[in-house]
């Protein structure tokens, strides 16, 4: 029995296991975070556009030498802009529009790593590599969850409005423009941050997974906060944990293990579940 | 002349220019439907989703496609039931699926000793295309794109004005589902062209030229399966001289051609736009 007490505590042993599991749990309780804003606004998509058209600019900043979160920073509000303007100009509907311009920014991206492939590793921008993370990027990873930790927690309220009801917000004074420009940026910020842990493809999981399950187990914000940042940590630390048993597939484990959850509270959410919503029309139909 | 020809000569060029046409035109038609009907990124949650049955065919000795087409199926079809049975919005309920299940795909794959690329599950990898696969491509893009012609009126009309198909009492659940089963073999037969990644590229952006220059659907089809055919010629033979990324350049050809459309299509174009207001 001991023994294999001592088998679990293994992944502790190895530097890269610990320092992966913090630095994941960081990243997913800023995902998390942000995530109840990103499905309030109905971004989901956006936040899968961004995860996809920051590649360009990571490819940039590797071949350069340059900080990879400046990059990728960049190149996600050129690909923001792009679609803004397409969108107004044209009569094309939104969802192809975003479409179409993820898809040509990291086909541009993957351009780039073509042409160099000894300064980028594909894998790793598709994949994520948590577990060879450098130091210079934790820092990267660092300074984006503080700045967007501290601006999420200053400016949490008017953002939600601004998610709820833009209209009403604009009447109370707020800048709706400014708050929408911040939002993007935050989403643009974090999707950096996240792609270093689960890689470009399941960034957006990170971004709306733990809101999503956090919308089907309160109908109040602040709450809704607490748990979907409280969701976003634990299925980080447990996957990354995990992944020392999964041949390294740290953001594999990670979302897997958010969707587990999710299912669960699909199914046994107290209020807003299947079977909740199930015993309630049943009840309905009991009554004369 | 001579030299923009020499390709030719390598047999894996002539058969990555034949199923890149296939592929081409096939994706080109579908997008037509796809965005009149607002289904645009349903192309990428099932071209995630495929990849956990990609794993699962490959460890049970099963042809590869078949896998697939199961889990793009199974992705639309929760996607479906998580909506109706929850107050979460469809788009949202999407994104949480096809990473749920594509995740559960690199977990899966990391257990399983194999030769597969993931690499080239991802981003694709024509030129590399073995010839049993040529004929599996042409075959199968074949039949979704005849099935996908033939019955081209009632699926307009289903993406266009569903009620008005439900009055002429077409099948319009068959037909949707239908629409997401050409939808999910059509990317099934394109991952190996393009990948995962930028399928929804191909299943995209073709539509939305021909959108932009036309009216008519009809005259829309040609449009797009001209756009993505030439793109799809053009990128292969630039990755060839500039060895680099296939899939890339195809998408990017296709992305130029849209944002030159963007600007001159003679109805819908920017410029045209500007000077009639």
């Amino acid at each position: 029995m001991s023994e294999f007490f001592q088998s679990l505590l293994t992944p502790f042993h190895y530097d890269y296991m610990v320092r992966a599991i913090w630095v994941s749990a960081l990243i997913g309780g800023t995902c998390g975070f942000l995530s109840s804003f990103v499905t309030l606004k109905g971004w989901s998509l956006m936040g899968d556009a961004l995860s996809h058209a920051v590649v360009p600019g990571v490819a940039v900043a590797y071949i350069l030498g340059l900080p990879f979160a400046l990059g990728a920073f960049v190149a996600g509000l050129l690909a923001a802009g792009t679609m803004a303007f397409i969108r107004a100009r044209s009569r094309i509907r939104e969802d192809a529009t975003i479409g179409i311009v993820f898809t040509a920014y990291f086909a541009l991206g993957l351009l780039l790593i073509s042409l160099f492939p000894a300064r980028v590793d594909l894998r790793v921008i598709l994949l994520g590599n948590i577990l060879g993370i450098s130091d210079p990027d934790i820092l990267q990873v660092l300074i984006i969850s503080a700045v967007t930790l501290v601006v999420l927690g200053l400016k949490w309220k008017d953002l939600m409005l601004f998610c709820f009801d833009p209209n009403q917000a604009r009447a109370l004074g707020l800048r709706a423009g400014l708050l929408h420009v911040t939002l993007l940026g935050l989403l643009a910020a974090t999707s950096v941050a996240a792609l270093q842990a689960v890689g470009a493809c399941l960034v957006v999981a990170m971004l709306i997974t733990p809101g999503a399950t956090a919308y089907l187990l309160t109908d109040r914000f602040g709450k809704m906060l607490w748990l979907s940042s409280a969701m976003g940590v634990a299925t980080a630390l447990v996957g990354a944990y995990a992944s020392y048993y999964f041949n390294g597939a740290t953001g594999g484990c990670i979302v897997t293990l958010q969707t587990l959850v999710f299912l669960a509270a699909f199914i046994f959410a107290p209020k807003h579940g299947m079977l909740a919503s199930k015993r309630r029309m049943r009840m309905e139909a009991s009554l004369p | 002349m001579n030299q923009l020809f020499e390709p030719l000569q390598y047999a894996f060029m002539r058969d990555a220019l034949l199923v890149g046409t296939m592929v081409a035109a096939m994706c080109a038609v579908l997008s037509c439907f796809l965005i009149l009907k607002g289904w645009s990124l349903m192309g990428d949650a099932i071209s995630h989703a495929v990849l956990p049955g990609i794993v699962l065919a490959y460890i049970a000795g099963l042809p590869l496609s078949i896998g697939a087409f199961a889990a793009g199926l199974t992705c639309a079809v929760s996607t479906g039931f998580i909506k109706q049975n929850s107050r979460i919005k469809e788009d949202t309920v999407m994104g949480v699926v096809f990473t749920g299940l594509f995740a559960f795909g690199l977990v899966l794959f990391s257990r399983t000793t194999s030769d597969m690329h993931l690499d080239h599950i991802l981003v694709g990898n024509i030129l590399g295309i073995e010839p049993t696969q040529v004929w599996q491509t042409l075959g199968l893009g074949g039949l979704v794109l005849g099935v996908t012609l033939v019955l081209r009126r009632d699926l307009l009309l289903i993406c266009f004005d569903p009620g008005q198909a439900r009055v002429l009492a077409l099948p319009d659940r068959f037909l949707n589902y239908l629409l997401l089963g050409l939808l999910s073999l059509a990317i099934v037969v394109s991952l190996q062209a393009v990948g995962i990644i930028l399928v929804v590229a191909m299943l995209v952006t073709p539509g939305s030229i021909a959108h932009l220059w036309t009216d008519r659907f009809d005259r829309m089809l040609l449009i797009a399966a001209a756009a993505a055919i030439s793109s799809t010629v053009i990128g292969i033979f630039i990755s060839f001289y500039g060895d680099c990324s296939t899939g890339a350049c195809i998408v990017l050809t296709q992305a130029l051609l849209f944002a030159g459309s963007l600007l001159f299509a003679p109805k819908y174009g920017i410029i045209r736009r500007r000077k009639a207001a």
